[in-house]
């Protein structure tokens, strides 16, 4: 450039390309919080090897039945004959019944005689009270099993056999690959992760939030494949080889099919008559007293206006917990009816490109009700609730390109992996993992939607 | 009791109202609903069933709005809100408890109203046959999965009898076919008419006995004549057929009688054709004279 005169100023140096610096922050800011709203792990936190890629549990059944009544033969008598829908077999001589019918109350009767029909029993029952103690029944009646009499040398009653009923999920393969050339691995961008300016690191961990998160959101709302990885004509299947693709089914998946699955009559509300509900429903499925509600703020806050009593126009100070400058709006713990209930706000109900009140609104209104005790085994043994099962990764050995948590493989390939493995300068980088939820006794599950 | 109007709730017209009661008058033995609720077991083992059941289902919406087409009375509104009124604010007298259906597992999805001995089911059944999940029901929605389904035993029994009235008289006629008839039938199915007759019979009964309301409609239709008589002049060599474009063609001259384009609705060209020939008029008419005649002189040649 020629020699000119005048003031040097701030548009003659920058005519000169190159010249001036730039002010670049090397840091990356963490604007899109993906990491921190997928995390579960305030709902799941175990991890349970599996040996096969589908996993089976057992749990009893109930010792009792409850019949109803759906015709009746004789009634105010001290012997009646009534028949039960009833699709097991399971009233049998000397049982002593009990009715809902207001006319029983403190009364018992026992069985005398049951035959049998297709998905009925007709019964015989003698009150206990004698003559002076008429029995009755009326269709729709309730009829409780709740206890059996027998006589001096008597006979063995028939026997029952119970049965066991079998839950069930798969294992899902999750996969992530990242691919990057020989010349952006070496080319230094601007901005940083941990001191290293180079694209890699940035994408490296963009991709395991992102695998991350997806199995979190699996676990949270997956819906389980009918398609297993043994199926021969498989429905869901990879369309190139044509094999099949399996998935797990999630905590909503258990509830709605397993579960309880009920909801506030109108949305938005949640007052004691919903908390009834919730209890009710508990009770019917004789579920244990002490659970995690785990929801997103938007049912959070309704729950928390609703116990701090804000609902209405006026608000009474006295149940607020004023802490200085501080308002506490939250609600963290419940004790209401013999129940307890620990609120748990977990991100990933808010996550507005998962599960957003327009995207999965019954997700993000609802509760979801997990008791916080280990179910006990019928011999006195424990497990957690809520597992994730995996399986053992099938990559073989130790190598410097391979490095695993026990959960997760990643794997490098390509001719810029550690031990180049082809001729084409690229890196190429995989992660897999296998695994499932696994939610046992499930019928102490619920989910709950109040918004 | 009946579906009770409790502020803005069920503010039914009468009109709307008298048609729900003689809906429930219709079944005076107690009315049956089945939800359906379950899912295929996905275990290969089938341990449990073919199906699961939730263990505790609870209907949504609980509260709706219909549009009651009925309403004249002056100052309502045709929108109306439906609930079951469950309690009223102490202080304000407005509904805020409301009864929800719900539905047990081991109750396998049907949902058994007895009105007969209990008057107190009525509103609910009341309420079910307003809903919009109702299948069929007077307010479907039909943007939402009918999980409801009302059980008309009735009409079950109607269905089936007419069922199988139809396959009598559908076995009757695959039965009394003559020799000619079934090579005529199997011609307008696009079967190979060289086949055994005993085969062809047997294919004609199996497909009377499966489908016999589809094989009485199309044994007494025209479609049947003209089908066989497509097929016939195809394989006498006297009509060309493009499947490309479905364009039938004289064999020996190429002169087009007709070319439908490729087919939109799932139809084989053989029924595309016939319904052409019974309904495109005049030039129509004109070749299917021909073709008769043809028919009727000309030896067959080959199969397609």
């Amino acid at each position: 450039m020629a020699v000119t005169q005048g003031t040097v100023i701030k548009s003659y140096v920058s005519a000169i390309d190159f010249l001036d610096q730039r002010d670049i922050d090397p840091n990356i800011y963490d604007q899109s919080r993906d990491r921190a709203f997928t995390d579960i792990m305030k709902i799941v936190n175990r991890y349970k090897p599996a040996t096969m890629f589908y996993y089976n549990n057992f749990v009893n059944n109930d010792v009792y039945e409850v019949g109803t009544i759906s015709a009746v033969s004789t009634t105010g008598l001290a012997q009646i004959q009534f028949t039960i829908n009833t699709a097991s077999t399971f009233p049998r001589v000397g049982d002593l019944i009990m009715t809902s019918n207001s006319n029983n109350i403190g009364k018992q009767a026992r069985v005398q005689v049951v035959t049998f029909g297709s998905g009925t029993a007709t019964l015989t029952v003698r009150s206990v009270g004698g003559n002076a103690v008429p029995f009755y029944a009326t269709v729709g009646d309730s009829v409780a099993f709740s206890s059996n009499a027998f006589a001096e040398k008597s006979d063995a009653p028939t026997n029952r056999r119970y049965g066991l009923t079998k839950y069930y999920n798969n294992i899902q393969i999750f996969r992530e690959v990242d691919e990057i050339s020989d010349v952006q691995k070496v080319a230094k961008i601007e901005v940083n992760v941990g001191g290293d300016y180079h694209i890699l690191p940035y994408q490296t961990i963009q991709k395991v939030i992102k695998m991350n998160g997806d199995i979190s959101v699996q676990m949270l709302a997956g819906s389980q494949s009918s398609t297993l990885f043994n199926d021969a004509s498989p429905f869901l299947a990879d369309p190139t080889s044509g094999l099949p693709v399996q998935t797990t089914g999630g905590l909503d998946w258990y509830c709605i099919n397993y579960g309880i699955n009920d909801q506030a009559a109108s949305l938005g509300t949640f007052g004691f008559t919903e908390l009834d509900d919730i209890i009710d429903n508990f009770i019917a499925n004789k579920a244990p007293l002490d659970y995690f509600v785990f929801m997103g703020s938007r049912s959070y806050r309704i729950i928390s206006k609703f116990l701090k009593q804000l609902g209405s126009s006026s608000v009474d100070s006295r149940r607020l917990n004023v802490d200085g400058k501080t308002f506490d709006f939250n609600v963290e713990h419940l004790s209401y009816g013999g129940y307890e209930f620990d609120f748990v706000h977990v991100p990933i109900f808010d996550h507005p490109q998962l599960f957003s009140s327009t995207l999965r609104a019954d997700v993000n209104g609802s509760l979801y009700l997990v008791p916080k005790d280990s179910v006990d085994t019928v011999d006195n043994g424990r497990q957690a609730r809520i597992q994730i099962r995996h399986t053992p990764t099938p990559l073989m050995g130790t190598s410097a390109n391979k490095s695993a948590n026990g959960i997760i493989t990643e794997w490098r390939t390509g001719a810029l992996a550690e031990i180049p493995t082809g001729s084409v300068m690229q890196l190429h980088t995989d992660w897999e993992t296998a695994q499932g939820l696994e939610c046992l006794a499930v019928k102490h599950f619920q989910k709950y939607r109040i918004v | 009791m009946l579906l009770a109007q409790v502020g803005v709730y069920n503010d039914l017209s009468p009109e709307l109202r008298k048609k729900l009661q003689d809906k429930v008058e219709e079944y005076p033995n107690g009315i049956r609903f089945k939800f359906h609720i379950s899912s295929i077991n996905p275990d290969p083992t089938k341990y449990n069933g073919e199906y699961l059941w939730p263990n505790i289902y609870t209907l949504d919406p609980a509260i709706f709005t219909i549009r009651d087409e009925f309403e004249k009375r002056e100052g309502k509104q045709k929108v109306k809100q439906i609930a079951l009124i469950a309690g009223l604010d102490d202080k304000t007298g407005i509904a805020n408890r409301f009864h929800k259906v719900k539905v047990e597992g081991r109750s396998r999805g049907i949902y058994n109203l007895d009105t007969a001995n209990n008057p107190e089911l009525i509103e609910w059944a009341m309420y079910l046959f307003l809903h919009p999940k109702l299948k069929d029901g007077m307010f479907q929605d039909k943007n939402r999965v009918p999980v409801i389904e009302l059980i008309d035993e009735e009409k079950e029994a109607r269905e089936e009898r007419r069922t199988r009235r139809d396959k009598k008289e559908a076995m009757d006629k695959a039965y009394s076919m003559s020799d000619y008839q079934v090579k005529e039938f199997a011609a307008a199915m696009n079967w190979d008419t060289t086949e055994e007759n005993e085969m062809l019979r047997n294919k004609i009964e199996i497909m009377a006995e499966t489908d016999p309301t589809m094989f009485n409609d199309f044994v007494k239709s025209g479609k049947l004549k003209y089908q066989a008589g497509i097929k016939k002049a195809i394989n006498k060599g006297i009509l060309k057929l493009d499947p490309s474009e479905c364009k039938l063609s004289w064999a020996n001259t190429n002169q087009p009688i007709i070319a439908l384009g490729i087919s939109q609705d799932g139809k084989t060209d053989l029924e595309r054709l016939a319904a052409w020939f019974e309904s495109a008029g005049d030039k129509a008419d004109a070749a299917w004279k021909k073709i008769e005649s043809l028919n009727k002189s000309e030896k067959e040649v080959s199969q397609v």
